[in-house]
Formats: structure tokens, C-alpha cells, sequence
């Protein structure tokens, strides 16, 4: 079983890129597809090929292994979602096959890595779509497996319901006042380098906004999540032969 | 899919949207007619709100809907799920005894850091800052948005449904009254009335105020005047009707400034008058029907809009129930529009409310039970456990009602001004078998004069039948599917929890005062209370009428037939009653 993934870094939001894009609509700016609020969307000015880019300079290149995308109209408009790269901006390279998301869950998706100067994601769509929120760049793995006491997200389904019962006791309606998951990531027996390394900078950005969680890349690729944490995060505590363990919790979406 | 379906259907997933209509001016900045421009008019661009306008003259505001939800919706919603709750204080009528209380709500945000997207800055790409970055939502939106008073706020509570549908919604207005916040917490709380709050006393007044005055001292037998300060007359005044002068109400013809007077009309006295006395026109109403004085009153002195109002409703209820109400009214100083149709009321037995569901003042006279869709409510199917609770109010119980009517003049509102009483009492109730007090109910009524001895009679009568026992008021809470039933709508309540002498549960014909969304799109908090008339009423039949036995039941419903002595029909119906 692989390991669970984390995808925060967005090469959107990188302080050395500069974003072009298909001119959006007045209200829907393309800013609004990579700020970390899903309510907030971009829709290109007119159907057909858009884009969102992001440059670099010479000789600068960047590089990424994960793309995710959480709430959008691609699936109702029959629309394509790609990523792709260049060394020229001329010449662009699909990471993945575009493709139409059959529903609303989150995805998330893992590729080797590549490095390129030039990147963007590329909709078609006719009538144009609206994107919520898209993420690339370098993503992590946990550096130990699942724990017990680990939910896949999917699973963790958190939902608030109310019934209406009668005086008499008879079953009267129901309505589903919230859904979403709750879940947490209990790290045990982790490394000081690791910690340091990979753990800290994304727990910074926790800290502030949400990520995205794949939680099995292999046996359960499309059981993704749109994420932020709740309650306190803690911190590292050493455990064990200079091995340090913490858990964050966390609230989310799957679809 | 409609509201109506989705929220009886299990699983229905209720969904709160708030929208607030603010001013938003409609030009672009420095494109002409606009001639703002940075470093002249300001330093940065406007954020198209007259607070932050560089050229004020050509400000040209239009409405511009923010919107929030406390679910996420759909993208092409444009809505921020900021919404943490809702708080409704709902409309309750109180029939027979005034407008009732208004409705008002109160909805609280969590405050954030936003980009201004949403078109809510024109002007986003120009900006020297990153808005997402500096400063918050709400903190932005106030300092923009400082006149937001009286500007529309509209709940829409509904249900998400795979495709989204605006038509799975019910919507309701309000208007601003107030905004507080962002608190350390970084909550807001906006706060909104009814419409009908444009009626307030202290907002809404009739006559208008006048502000001119003698220009000189009049004698008691002086037919001129002229008003003061020179041009006073054709800015406020009318060409002709009736002023008072202090204590005297005169009738007048008017050429510029100057009055041509006719003294001591309604039963005044002519006196002297001085230098400075106020001039004040007075509002006359004779013979008008009840539809007619209330349209007036809110549209022309509380400046409701007429679009609010379905006159011909309000028309075909006067004609079927309150036709012969001709209304006589002299009012010689500014009076809250609030309090005339509170008085109006009580003497006319109607009562008026905003409806949110449908935006509407609604108008409805007192009635006996006549076509209404009258929705059965009970135990089993339809009230939700332990939300019965039944109480009696012994405060309002009457044993003698006092109509005192036909004032004798308009500037005097003691009780011995009035010229005639009509008193209807039910000794009984006040013998010691019984409640062993009286208690006696005085309805002064200005509107009417000595042509409305039977309203006299009707409205002491009928208030009578209606308060003669401890009125009982029943709160109930019922499930989202039963949400058709609405505020003055009859129901028929069968609960445990009010009994007949054998233990048995009486099915009691009650009026919804008063619908709370207590828990919004899932349950709704209702209360209850007996209605003015219960028994079997029906108009008088044509001639040639079928008996009894022989007519259907849809004609039964309309026409009164006349029973036997031993009181129920053959089948074993109830007879008709007479009011």
C-alpha cells in the first residue's frame, strides 16, 4: 500500500511566476482558481480553449509531480482539464491525457516528476466552466504508512442530520443539515530530518490554508481531498529513539 | 423540482442564502460621464459607492446583490458561505387588536480575508495592494458601504438538489436597519425589519407636518390669512380643504399665500389667533371605505411601495365582508401612521401584516370560516414530539365590551368627546359561578360617526364571542412537509394536550398567529390560537335552493341552511350560525 499524500505547493503561487490567463469574466478573474477559496471560481470570457500560465525566467525552471482540482462545472459541461509544460512557450507538453471528470470528487493526480520553465493548465470547455480551485507543483509523501486509527477520507464521511418524529412517534421527514469529512494524520516514528525537511514548511502553510490529501495513490487513486486543519495543530513531541510523533485533524470535502 | 417538492423529500439538504442589495453606481470610473481621475479627484480609483465617489454629481447608483450562504452553492452562485446563522423574529398578526408585532431578522458572518472578486471592486487589476491581503470581507464592505440603511436584505431558505434551482427556494424581504461588527471574534451581525417598519410612528406621520404661519393676529370672525414665510403656501399647502389653528379646525381656499377661511367647522369654537400660530392642514377623511384610507395612509405618508400592495385583493375582501365600514376621520395634527391603522384595526376588525413569502401587505377581515383551506393537524402526522405546549391568557378575557364612537370634535381625545356607547356585555361570565369579576374592555373609535350604529354593534359583539373565555395559545412545532400552512391560515388542531370533559381531544378550529423557521428548510415553531368564530356560518341561499338533504356538499359549504330545533341536520350535522 502506498503511502498517503500531501499536495500544497502550487507553482501558481510561486513568488517567481509570472500568471497570464484567457481574460476572465468580471467577478470570476483567473486569481480566484489558485487563492485557496474554493467559493471563489474563474471562468474564461468565452467557450471553447483557456488557459492559466505560469512563467518563470530564464533559465528558471520548476518542477512537479501532482496535480489536484476541487470544484468546477467541467463535469456538467463536458469540458477538458489538462496540465502541460514547456521549455519555449510555444511547444507544450500534456503531463496527462486532458480529460472530463465523470463527477464532482476531488482529484488528485500523481506523475514523475518534471522540471520545465513554463507551465499551465489548459480547460477546454464549451460553454466555459467554472474552476473553483487548482493546485501543481511538488507534492510529499508521509514518511511512514497509514496509522491505525487512519480513515481514508472517503470513508470519513461527517454527517449532520435532523429528523422530525411525531408526538405519536411516527417518522415525519429528515434533512441533512451538513456533510463533509472529518478526519486526522497521526504521525509516529518520524525522523528529525524528515520533520524538518518536509513536515515544518507544509505545516506553516496548514497553518493558513487548506491542501489537498490523497491518502492511496495506488489502490485508491480517485479517493482524494480537499482539506484544512482543525482545532489546534500540535507539536512534534520525541518519542522513541530521538523519533518524534504528532497527529493534526482535519475538515473537509471529498466532492 | 420546486420548493414545495424538495421539502418533502427525504434527505432534503436546506440551504440558507442571505442577499443584501447595495448601491453601486453604474458608470465606470473616469469614463464619461464620470470625470474622477486619479491624482486630481483622489489618490486611487473609486469603489463605485457614493462614499468613496470622486464625482459625486454623476453618481448613478443601481443595485448590486451580495450574496451569502451557510453551505457552500454551486460556482455560478457567486455566493460566500459565511453565513453562521440565522435568527428570525417572524411576523405576528394579532386580529382585532392592531398591526401585531413586525417581523425582523437577524443574520451573523463570519468576517475573512477576501480578493474583492465577485465585481465587488470594478477596478481589482488597478489596485496597488493585494486586497486578499489587507484588510477583511465585512471590514471592507462597511467602510464602502456606510449607507446601507433601509437598502433590501432578502432570505432565501431552500434545498440543494443535484442541479441546482432557484425555483427550490422561498424568499423573503426585509430592509436593513442595522450592521455591527466585525467583533474581536470576527462575527457580524446584520439586522433587518419588515416593510412595514416604514410605518413607524416615528418615521411616518399624517397629515405631514405644516410649517407655515400667521402672518399677523386674527380676529374669531376673520375670513383671511396669510401664511408665512412668503411662498409657504403653494410649497405645502393644498388649494383647498380644511387647517387647524390652535384649537379650531376652519375650512380654506388658498391663492399663493394667502387664505380664505371659513371658521370653527367639526364642532369647533372660532377664537382669536396670534401672530406665529402654526397653520396646520388637516387630513378629512368622509365616507371612505377601509381598502382606500389604508392604501393612503402607507403609500402616501409612510412611503410604502405601492408594488407591495395588492389593492384589488384588498379590494374584493372589503367588498365581501366590510362594505358597509365608511370611514369618517378628522385629523388636525400629525399622527403616526402606525398608530391610525392600529386604531383602524381595532375598530374594523381586519388586521393587516407583511407577508415575507409572498412580499405583500396582506389585508383580511375578521371572518367566519368562507372557502379557506383549512389543513388538519394532529398528533400522528404532523406534530413534531414534545413540541405541544398549551397555555391561557387570562389577561385578555373581556366580559363587557364599550364601543365609544362618534367623536364630538377632533381636537379633543378624552373620553366624554364622544356622543354615543354601545355597550355588550355577557353577565353571566361575570356572576360568581363563573369568573365572578367583569372586566371591561373600552374601544375608543374616532372612524366612526353616528351612520355606524350596526359596526358599533358588530365590533362590541364580536369581540365579545372572541375574548368572553381565557383565549388559549398553542405552540406547536411541525416538520418542513407541513410548511404550506402559513400566518393566518386556519388549521383544525387535534392534541392530548386539550381535552374535552370525557378526556377525549376536541378537533378546534384555531388561527395561525405567528410561523418561526426554527430550524430553516427542516422545522417550523408555529403559534396558535382559537379563532374569532367556530360553529358553521353561511350566506343567505336563492330562493329556489335544494333542502338540505338534497344539496351537495360543496354548496353546503357557502349556503346556510335552516336546521331543526333539536339543533343538527338529519345526517347529523351541526346548524348554521348567525352573525
Amino acid at each position: 500500500m502506498s503511502k498517503p499524500r500531501i499536495g500544497y505547493e502550487n507553482l501558481l503561487l510561486d513568488t517567481g511566476a509570472t500568471i497570464t490567463a484567457t481574460t476572465g469574466t468580471a467577478g470570476y478573474e483567473h486569481a480566484n482558481a489558485y487563492d485557496w477559496l474554493p467559493a471563489t471560481s474563474y471562468l474564461s470570457g468565452s467557450s471553447g480553449a483557456s488557459y492559466i500560465k505560469a512563467s518563470f525566467g530564464s533559465g528558471i525552471t520548476k518542477a512537479a509531480s501532482y496535480f489536484a482540482i476541487y470544484n468546477h462545472t467541467l463535469t456538467t459541461n463536458s469540458g477538458t482539464i489538462t496540465l502541460q509544460y514547456s521549455s519555449d512557450d510555444s511547444s507544450w507538453t500534456s503531463v496527462f491525457p486532458a480529460f472530463t471528470p465523470t463527477n464532482n470528487a476531488v482529484i488528485y493526480k500523481v506523475f514523475p516528476i518534471v522540471s520545465a520553465r513554463y507551465w499551465r493548465v489548459l480547460i477546454t470547455s464549451t460553454p466555459a466552466s467554472y474552476i473553483g480551485e487548482v493546485s501543481f507543483g511538488q507534492d510529499f509523501e508521509l514518511e511512514r504508512g497509514a496509522r491505525p486509527g487512519f480513515m481514508p477520507p472517503t470513508l470519513a464521511r461527517d454527517t449532520q442530520v435532523s429528523n422530525s418524529v411525531s408526538q405519536n412517534g411516527y417518522f415525519l421527514g429528515r434533512s441533512v443539515i451538513r456533510s463533509g469529512i472529518t478526519g486526522a494524520i497521526n504521525l509516529d516514528q518520524i525522523t528529525e530530518a524528515w520533520a524538518r525537511e518536509v513536515w515544518l514548511p507544509f505545516i506553516i502553510h496548514a497553518e493558513t490554508k487548506p491542501f489537498f490529501l490523497q491518502w492511496n495513490n495506488v489502490e485508491y487513486p480517485y479517493e482524494s481531498a480537499f482539506v484544512w486543519t482543525e482545532g489546534k495543530i500540535e507539536s512534534l513531541k520525541h518519542a522513541k529513539r530521538n523519533l518524534l510523533s504528532m497527529g493534526i485533524k482535519y475538515r473537509g470535502f471529498v466532492e | 423540482m420546486s420548493y414545495a417538492t424538495e421539502r418533502e423529500r427525504l434527505g432534503r439538504q436546506p440551504v440558507t442564502v442571505v442577499e443584501m442589495d447595495l448601491d453601486f453606481c453604474s458608470h465606470t470610473y473616469g469614463v464619461a460621464p464620470c470625470t474622477a481621475s486619479v491624482g486630481v479627484t483622489g489618490t486611487q480609483k473609486c469603489f463605485n459607492t457614493r462614499k468613496t465617489c470622486q464625482d459625486s454629481a454623476n453618481y448613478d447608483p443601481v443595485a448590486k446583490t451580495y450574496r451569502f450562504s451557510n453551505l457552500p452553492l454551486p460556482l455560478a452562485q457567486g455566493s460566500i458561505a459565511s453565513l453562521v446563522s440565522m435568527s428570525q423574529a417572524p411576523t405576528k398578526i394579532d386580529p382585532g387588536n392592531g398591526l401585531g408585532l413586525r417581523a425582523s431578522v437577524t443574520v451573523t458572518f463570519q468576517d475573512h480575508p477576501f480578493s474583492d472578486t465577485f465585481g465587488i471592486d470594478k477596478y481589482l487589476a488597478d489596485r496597488s495592494y493585494a486586497p486578499l491581503g489587507q484588510g477583511t470581507y465585512w471590514g471592507k464592505l462597511i467602510a464602502r458601504n456606510p449607507y446601507y440603511q433601509g437598502r433590501v436584505l432578502r432570505i432565501r431558505t431552500g434545498y440543494l438538489t443535484d442541479t441546482f434551482d432557484w425555483a427550490n427556494f422561498e424568499s423573503r424581504s426585509y430592509v436593513i436597519e442595522r450592521i455591527e461588527g466585525p467583533d474581536a471574534s470576527g462575527r457580524v451581525k446584520v439586522t433587518a425589519k419588515d416593510v412595514l417598519k416604514l410605518a413607524d410612528d416615528k418615521r411616518a406621520q399624517c397629515p405631514l407636518a405644516s410649517t407655515g404661519k400667521l402672518s399677523a393676529d386674527i380676529t374669531d370672525v376673520a375670513t383671511t390669512a396669510t401664511l408665512v414665510p412668503a411662498g409657504i403656501g403653494d410649497e405645502e399647502y393644498d388649494g383647498s380643504g380644511y387647517l387647524s389653528i390652535s384649537e379650531e379646525v376652519c375650512a380654506f381656499d388658498r391663492t399663493a399665500d394667502v387664505l380664505t377661511l371659513t371658521r370653527a367647522q367639526f364642532n369647533t369654537t372660532a377664537s382669536e389667533h396670534k401672530f406665529g400660530d402654526a397653520v396646520q392642514l388637516a387630513k378629512v377623511y368622509e365616507d371612505e371605505r377601509i381598502d382606500d384610507v389604508l392604501y393612503e395612509l402607507l403609500t402616501d405618508f409612510a412611503a410604502v411601495d405601492p408594488t407591495w400592495i395588492d389593492f384589488p385583493a384588498w379590494q374584493l375582501e372589503v367588498d365581501r365582508w366590510l362594505s358597509s365600514y365608511l370611514l369618517t376621520r378628522v385629523i388636525v395634527k400629525p399622527m403616526g401612521v402606525n398608530k391610525l391603522i392600529t386604531e383602524l384595526c381595532q375598530s374594523c376588525l381586519f388586521y393587516a401584516w407583511w407577508e415575507q413569502r409572498t412580499q405583500l401587505i396582506e389585508f383580511r377581515a375578521i371572518h367566519p370560516v368562507f372557502g379557506d383551506t383549512i389543513t388538519d393537524i394532529d398528533e400522528t402526522n404532523n406534530v413534531i414530539e414534545d413540541s405541544v405546549s398549551v397555555t391561557e391568557v387570562p389577561d385578555d378575557r373581556v366580559s363587557q365590551v364599550w364601543v365609544i364612537y362618534n367623536p364630538f370634535s377632533p381636537v379633543a381625545d378624552d373620553d366624554v368627546n364622544y356622543k354615543q356607547t354601545y355597550i355588550t356585555a355577557d353577565l353571566e361570565k361575570e356572576g360568581d359561578d363563573e369568573y365572578g369579576e367583569s372586566r371591561i374592555k373600552k374601544i375608543m373609535v374616532d372612524w366612526f360617526d353616528e351612520s355606524n350604529v350596526a359596526e358599533a354593534l358588530v365590533l362590541g359583539a364580536r369581540i365579545l364571542t372572541r375574548y368572553k373565555d381565557n383565549p388559549q395559545i398553542v405552540k406547536i412545532t411541525m416538520d418542513a412537509k407541513d410548511a404550506l400552512v402559513w400566518t393566518g391560515d386556519l388549521v383544525y388542531l387535534t392534541t392530548k394536550s386539550i381535552q374535552n370533559y370525557d378526556g377525549s381531544s376536541p378537533t378546534q378550529l384555531m388561527q395561525v398567529l405567528e410561523v418561526n423557521e426554527s430550524e430553516p428548510g427542516s422545522k417550523f415553531t408555529y403559534t396558535l390560537t382559537n379563532s374569532f368564530f367556530s360553529g358553521r356560518y353561511g350566506f343567505i341561499t336563492i330562493d329556489a335552493m335544494t333542502d338540505y338533504g338534497s344539496t351537495s356538499d360543496a354548496l353546503k359549504e357557502i349556503n346556510g341552511f335552516i336546521a331543526p330545533d333539536s339543533g343538527v341536520f338529519a345526517d347529523g350535522t351541526l346548524a348554521y350560525k348567525i352573525v
